[in-house]
C-alpha cells in the first residue's frame, strides 16, 4: 500500500520539474476564465435568467468546469500507449504491482499538482476578481463526493482509451475523439440546462456526464433535492463498477498477448 | 530441488509479412497473411540456487525472449516454467516479488526526477525494511561511487552512469533471482569493473542466482562458471565454460609472421600439401598467417612443421580466450551441440 503512495508522491513531484509550465497554466486559465466572463456577459444581456440559470450560477458552472478540466489532465492515455507501443510497460510487469492501480496513482499525483497550479488558482480568481459568488451549503458535501467519484471515472476512462492503443498502435485520433466526445457529451463548455431535449436524452445514458455534469450540477444548484442526489451518485457509481469489469478484462487480455516491442 | 526448471520450453511470435514500398504497404493494411517466427524452440533446463550462467547466443538467437519468459511478463507457447515453486507468468505478483530485472536497453528510474526518488520508491514497493534498505545501500556505495550520482536527476547522467543506477536499482530489495538482459552495453571497464564486483559480491554474500546474458565474453569470464548457448531458440550447449576450453584445446590457432620476401602462397601451399584439410590458412588483416588446426591431435606435428619452414620469422600460439570458443560454437552449432559425445 505504501507503495501506491510512492507513485503517488513520485507521479506529483514528476509535475513540478516544469517551472514554467506552472506559469503558462496559470496565465491561460485565468486569460480563458476572462473571456468566459465577457463571452456570457454578452450572452446575459442583462437578462436575470437563461434557460433556468443566473449569470451567478453560469459562472460557478464555467470556473468550476475550467478548474476540473485542468484538474483531470493528466495525460495518462499518452503514458499509457507510450509503454504500450515502444515495449516499455516491461519494466512496470516485472515488479509486485498492478499496473492500473500504478497508472492510477500517478494520476492522483498529477491531480493533486494540477490542483495548485490549475484548480484553486482559476477558482480564487473567479471568486475574488470576477466576483463569483459560490454557493456554500449542503451541496459541497454532495460536490465533494460527487468529485471523487469522478477523479475515479475519470482515470478508469483514460486508463481504457489508452489500452486501444494496444490494438490501434496510435494514441493520436483516439485522444482527439475522446477530448470532443467529452467537451460535447460532458458538457464542458456549456451546461446541460442548454442542450435541446432529444441530445439530453443521449447523455444521460452515456457515462460521460457523470465526470463533469454531475459534481457541477452540486455546485451550482443547491435546490435539487435529495433525491436526485442520491441518484446521481448511484449513477456515478454504477459507471465506475461497469468500467472497471471493462478495464480489467481489457487489460487482462493486452496483457496475455502483449509482445513488447523493441527488443 | 533446482530453483528453476524450464520444460519443453517454446515460444511463437505471429508477424505480418510486410510487403515493400507504398503500394505494398497499402496491401498489408488488408492482409492477412501471417507468418510465425519460433524465438525458442523446445528448450529445458534446470539452474539451482547461487548459480551464476550466462546465456549466450547470437543476434536474434532468443536470449531476450527467454528472459522475458522467466521473468513472468510473456507467456508460453507451450511448455513448462517453474520457478522458486512458482508459475512466473500466472503468479506474476507474488513471483516478481522475489527477483530484479535490468535490460540492458530500457530504464525503470524515473527520467525527470533524482535517482533516489526511484530508489526509495523500489524500497516501498518492495517493502523493504529502512534496516534493509540501508545496509543495502552501504554496500553499494562501498563497491561503487553511486553516492556521487544518487541526487542527479536521471536525464542528466551518461549512459554508464545510468546503468550502474539500473543495476542497482534492481538489487535494492536483495532479489533471490537477478536476470540481466545486456547489463553492460555501453559502458567503460571502470564501470563495468564495478558491476561485476557487485553481482559476485551479492552472489557469494546472499547466494543471488544469476541469469546473465552478453556479447561481452569478458562478463562471462569475470562471473561465469556456466554458460548456456542458444541459437535460434535451440539450446545447442549448456554446461561448464572450462569444459568446452578443455576439448577445444587440441583445436588451438597458431599465428606466423613471414619473412619479408616470402609470397605468404608459398607457405599455404606448403601447410596444405602436409596436412590437406586437417588445417585451415589463412591471411590476417595484420599481415600474419592464422593456421587453424581443425582435426584433433596434430597440433603439435603441425606446430614442429611451422617452425621448420624456411619462411617464417615469427611464431606465436594463441590462447584459447572464451571469445573464439563460443565464436566456433557458433559458427558450428550442429558439430558441437549438446547431443555430441564430445560433452
Ligand atoms: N515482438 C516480436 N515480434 C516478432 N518477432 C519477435 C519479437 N520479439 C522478438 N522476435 C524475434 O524472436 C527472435 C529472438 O529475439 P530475441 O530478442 O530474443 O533475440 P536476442 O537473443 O535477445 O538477440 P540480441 O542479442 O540481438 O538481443 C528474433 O528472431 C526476433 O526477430
Ligand atoms: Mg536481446
Amino acid at each position: 500500500m505504501k507503495g501506491y503512495l510512492s507513485y503517488i508522491k513520485n507521479g506529483f513531484m514528476d509535475n513540478t520539474v516544469h517551472k514554467m509550465h506552472v506559469f503558462v497554466a496559470i496565465v491561460t486559465n485565468i486569460l480563458y476564465m476572462i473571456i468566459v466572463y465577457f463571452l456570457w456577459k454578452a450572452i446575459y444581456n442583462g437578462r436575470d435568467y437563461v434557460s433556468s440559470m443566473s449569470f451567478n450560477q453560469i459562472m460557478i458552472y464555467m470556473s468550476a468546469s475550467t478548474a476540473l478540466v485542468g484538474l483531470f489532465q493528466t495525460y495518462t492515455e499518452n503514458f499509457i500507449s507510450c509503454r504500450l507501443i515502444y515495449g516499455s510497460i516491461i519494466m512496470d510487469m516485472i515488479k509486485p504491482i498492478d499496473f492500473q492501480m500504478h497508472v492510477f496513482c500517478r494520476g492522483i499525483g498529477t491531480m493533486i499538482f494540477n490542483f495548485f497550479c490549475v484548480t484553486l488558482p482559476v477558482l480564487l480568481f473567479s471568486a475574488f476578481v470576477l466576483d463569483v459568488k459560490f454557493i456554500v451549503g449542503f451541496n459541497i458535501f454532495y460536490f465533494i463526493v460527487s468529485l471523487i467519484n469522478a477523479v475515479i471515472l475519470c482515470s478508469i476512462l483514460d486508463f481504457i482509451v489508452g489500452l486501444t492503443s494496444f490494438y490501434t498502435e496510435s494514441i493520436w485520433g483516439i485522444t482527439v475523439i475522446k477530448d470532443v466526445l467529452i467537451s460535447v457529451l460532458a458538457s464542458i463548455y456549456v451546461p446541460l440546462e442548454f442542450y435541446p431535449q432529444n441530445i439530453k436524452m443521449v447523455i444521460d445514458i452515456l457515462p460521460f456526464k457523470a465526470i463533469y455534469y454531475t459534481p457541477l450540477k452540486f455546485l451550482t444548484d443547491n435546490e435539487v433535492g435529495f433525491r436526485y442526489e442520491l441518484i446521481q451518485i448511484a449513477v456515478q457509481l454504477f459507471w465506475i463498477g461497469g468500467l472497471t469489469v471493462l478495464s480489467r478484462i481489457a487489460f487482462k487480455h493486452a496483457f496475455r498477448n502483449i509482445v513488447y516491442n523493441g527488443g | 530441488m533446482s530453483l528453476i526448471t524450464l520444460e519443453n520450453v517454446s515460444k511463437d511470435f505471429v508477424v505480418l509479412n510486410r510487403r515493400e514500398g507504398l503500394m505494398g504497404s497499402l496491401k498489408d493494411l488488408f492482409s492477412g497473411d501471417y507468418r510465425t517466427i519460433r524465438a525458442i524452440d523446445d528448450i529445458s533446463l534446470t539452474i539451482n540456487q547461487g548459480e551464476v550462467i550466462g546465456l549466450l547466443g547470437p543476434n536474434g538467437a532468443g536470449k531476450s525472449t527467454a528472459i522475458k519468459i522467466m521473468t513472468g511478463v510473456m507467456q508460453l507457447t507451450s511448455g513448462n516454467v517453474v520457478i522458486d515453486g512458482m508459475d512466473p507468468f500466472r503468479q506474476r505478483k507474488v513471483y516478481s516479488k522475489n527477483i530484479g530485472v535490468v535490460f540492458g536497453q530500457r530504464s525503470q528510474l524515473w527520467w525527470e526526477l533524482p535517482v533516489v526518488e526511484s530508489f526509495k520508491l523500489f524500497k516501498e514497493v518492495y517493502q523493504v525494511t529502512d534496516q534493509e534498505y540501508q545496509e543495502n545501500m552501504k554496500m553499494f556505495s562501498r563497491i561503487t561511487d553511486i553516492d556521487n550520482l544518487l541526487f542527479r536527476q536521471v536525464k542528466t547522467l551518461s549512459l554508464g552512469q545510468r546503468m550502474l543506477c539500473e543495476i542497482i536499482a534492481s538489487m535494492i530489495h536483495s532479489p533471490k533471482i537477478l536476470f540481466l538482459d545486456e547489463p553492460t552495453i555501453g559502458i567503460d571497464v571502470m564501470i563495468k569493473s564495478k558491476i561485476r564486483s557487485l553481482i559476485k559480491e551479492l552472489n557469494i554474500q546472499k547466494k543471488i542466482t544469476v541469469i546473465l546474458t552478453t556479447h561481452d565474453m569478458s562478463d562471462i569470464d569475470a562471473l561465469c562458471k556456466r554458460i548456456v548457448i542458444i541459437d535460434h531458440g535451440v539450446l545447442v550447449y549448456d554446461g561448464d565454460i572450462d569444459k568446452v576450453k578443455e576439448s577445444y584445446s587440441g583445436f588451438r590457432t597458431i599465428k606466423v609472421e613471414l619473412k619479408q620476401e616470402t609470397e605468404p602462397n608459398m607457405f599455404c601451399d606448403e601447410m596444405i600439401k602436409e596436412y590437406g584439410n586437417r588445417v585451415e590458412v589463412s591471411e590476417c588483416d595484420d599481415g600474419w598467417i592464422e593456421v587453424e588446426v581443425i582435426t584433433e591431435n596434430v597440433f603439435l606435428k603441425v606446430f614442429n612443421t611451422i617452425l621448420k619452414s624456411q619462411f617464417i620469422k615469427d611464431v606465436k600460439s594463441e590462447d584459447l580466450s572464451t571469445e573464439s570458443v563460443v565464436k566456433k560454437i557458433y559458427e558450428n552449432p550442429d558439430l558441437y551441440s549438446i547431443k555430441s559425445k564430445l560433452f
